[in-house]
């Protein structure tokens, strides 16, 4: 949480200052509304605490720079099987999208 | 089930394309008296009408077709639209965004008559029920309403407000005004046409006294409050800016959204109400799911041998759940008994457990940040720094839950 609370304000922080960075802070934006929708289905599609828990740890290994984008992505399609998150084929189309995969 | 979703689309496009229902740009008179949320819900926004609540609405215009020789051999009109030009004032502002319509099922112009043919699902004595907290609701709220005996016409408020408004007329040059009108009912009972248990029609209608009808009163005096006081709604006069406000409230509240949707999606319509904690055996609700069955039990919905068969499963999925190796290994037997203990819940039970919204929680949005753009209302793209703040309150619920 800590690294996305910590972008968003750098990304504040860089609003004011530099307003001609604005189309570069804007898809940044994008990407990160992009990555919380994802995060986001697993809620809607019923997913309990402790999944969710899991979920957010991965997409935070994620944000670290521990795992890389396809390995959060199986890995997120992985808990879904194993806990049996009923993901739609367009909630994987989202997930792949928010992770910046090929679709 | 794939006929399911094709009998939806059908509908959906038979009645929001062709009919009113589906289109932003003009106001039924109906609606505008009524100040039902659910019907603002229901007819402003396309999206959010159930395949239940279409199904009723095509039920009705087939009735409709159906009387339709029997009127116009006595010289009734089927279906004249009367299309007003309203000026509606909003805080001194003066908007004329949106046509009023008025749609009385027919009109005999000669003898000023109107016929507004009501089919129902509820009987008598529920209409009347549910009319009379309606009305009550309404007074609270000093929303002038035109008086009327429900134990003489059981309808619901919003069919006297349009029958008051057609009898009114429509200020439009050159548009008849039916001055003095004589109203008909034919009230059409739909129960029979259903082949559902009685005591889950009780069951659900209880549901829908207890839990629906609280929503919609909290939901009217949350309206009551935006607009104030000075809020009227007499017949030639309303607040356009419930719709706006209430479209844009609708996106920015899923959750609540998704209850209506749900709330509206009545169980003999639609083939699948929502039962969202069931999904998932590792984390299933396994007590909502005991309490349910119980329920269900002892409704006589379900016969004992039924609910014995179905508890069995339970305990094998709560053994499977302290047993995460065993879950493993039968991951997929697993799967294919919940899927038969959702079915035979959905197939018996509509969401009479569900928890109450969290409306507290909701936060309504200014209607001013609404643009219109091809003819819809959109919402104005928010500013980066408001899109920021908003993503970090996001993240933070996230996390804190």
């Amino acid at each position: 949480m800590e690294v996305v609370i910590e972008k968003l304000k750098r990304l504040k922080k860089r609003l004011k200052e530099k307003p001609e960075d604005r189309e570069e802070i804007e898809r940044e934006i994008e990407e990160l509304e992009k990555e919380l929708e994802a995060i986001k289905i697993f809620e809607k599609r019923g997913a309990t605490e402790d999944v969710m828990a899991v979920v957010k740890g991965i997409y935070e290994a994620y944000k670290l720079g521990t795992i890389d984008a396809v390995t959060a992505f199986y890995a997120l399609l992985g808990v879904a099987y194993y806990h049996i998150v009923p993901l739609t084929p367009r909630d994987i189309k989202r997930l792949k999208e928010a992770f910046g995969i090929a679709v | 089930m794939s006929w399911v979703p094709k009998i939806c689309n059908k509908l959906r496009k038979d009645l929001s394309e062709k009919t009113r229902y589906g289109r932003y740009d003009v106001l039924h008179v109906s609606d505008a008296l009524d100040c039902q949320v659910k019907m603002y819900l229901d007819r402003v926004l396309a999206s959010s009408q159930s395949c239940a609540s279409l199904a009723r609405m095509k039920q009705g215009r087939m009735w409709e077709h159906y009387v339709r020789d029997i009127f116009e051999s006595e010289n009734y009109v089927f279906e004249k639209v009367l299309r007003g030009d309203m000026v509606y004032e909003y805080r001194g502002e003066k908007l004329r965004d949106i046509d009023l319509i008025a749609t009385p099922d027919f009109t005999n112009l000669d003898k000023k008559y109107v016929v507004e043919l009501k089919t129902t699902r509820w009987s008598l004595e529920e209409v009347q029920l549910i009319a009379r907290h309606i009305l009550d609701t309404l007074k609270a709220l000093d929303t002038p309403l035109p008086e009327y005996d429900v134990s003489k016409y059981p309808v619901f408020p919003s069919a006297i407000a349009a029958v008051c408004a057609y009898r009114g007329g429509l200020p439009k040059k050159g548009r008849p005004v039916l001055g003095e009108t004589k109203l008909i009912y034919i009230y059409r009972d739909t129960l029979q046409e259903y082949d559902i248990p009685r005591s889950l029609v009780d069951l659900y209608n209880g549901w829908f006294l207890e839990r629906r009808v609280p929503i919609g009163i909290w939901t009217l005096y949350r309206v009551k409050e935006m607009f104030g006081p000075e809020r009227r709604i007499p017949h030639m006069s309303f607040d356009l800016n419930v719709v706006k406000k209430l479209y844009r409230y609708e996106l920015h509240s899923e959750g609540l959204y998704n209850y209506f949707k749900c709330a509206t999606c009545a169980y003999r319509g639609d083939p699948c109400p929502s039962l969202p904690s069931l999904t998932v055996p590792d984390f299933a609700d396994l007590d909502l799911m005991e309490k349910m069955l119980a329920k269900l039990r002892d409704y006589g919905m379900i016969s004992l041998s039924t609910y014995e068969s179905l508890a069995t499963r339970l305990n094998v999925l709560r053994r499977t759940r302290m047993d995460a190796e065993w879950n493993r290994r039968k991951m997929g037997e697993v799967k294919n008994m919940l899927i038969r203990f959702i079915l035979a819940l959905r197939r018996a039970v509509k969401p009479f457990d569900e928890e109450l919204p969290v409306v507290k929680k909701v936060v309504w949005s200014d209607p001013f940040m609404l643009e219109k753009k091809d003819g819809k209302w959109v919402e104005k793209p928010l500013d980066l720094l408001s899109r920021l703040e908003r993503l970090e309150e996001e993240v933070k619920r996230l996390w804190k839950s």
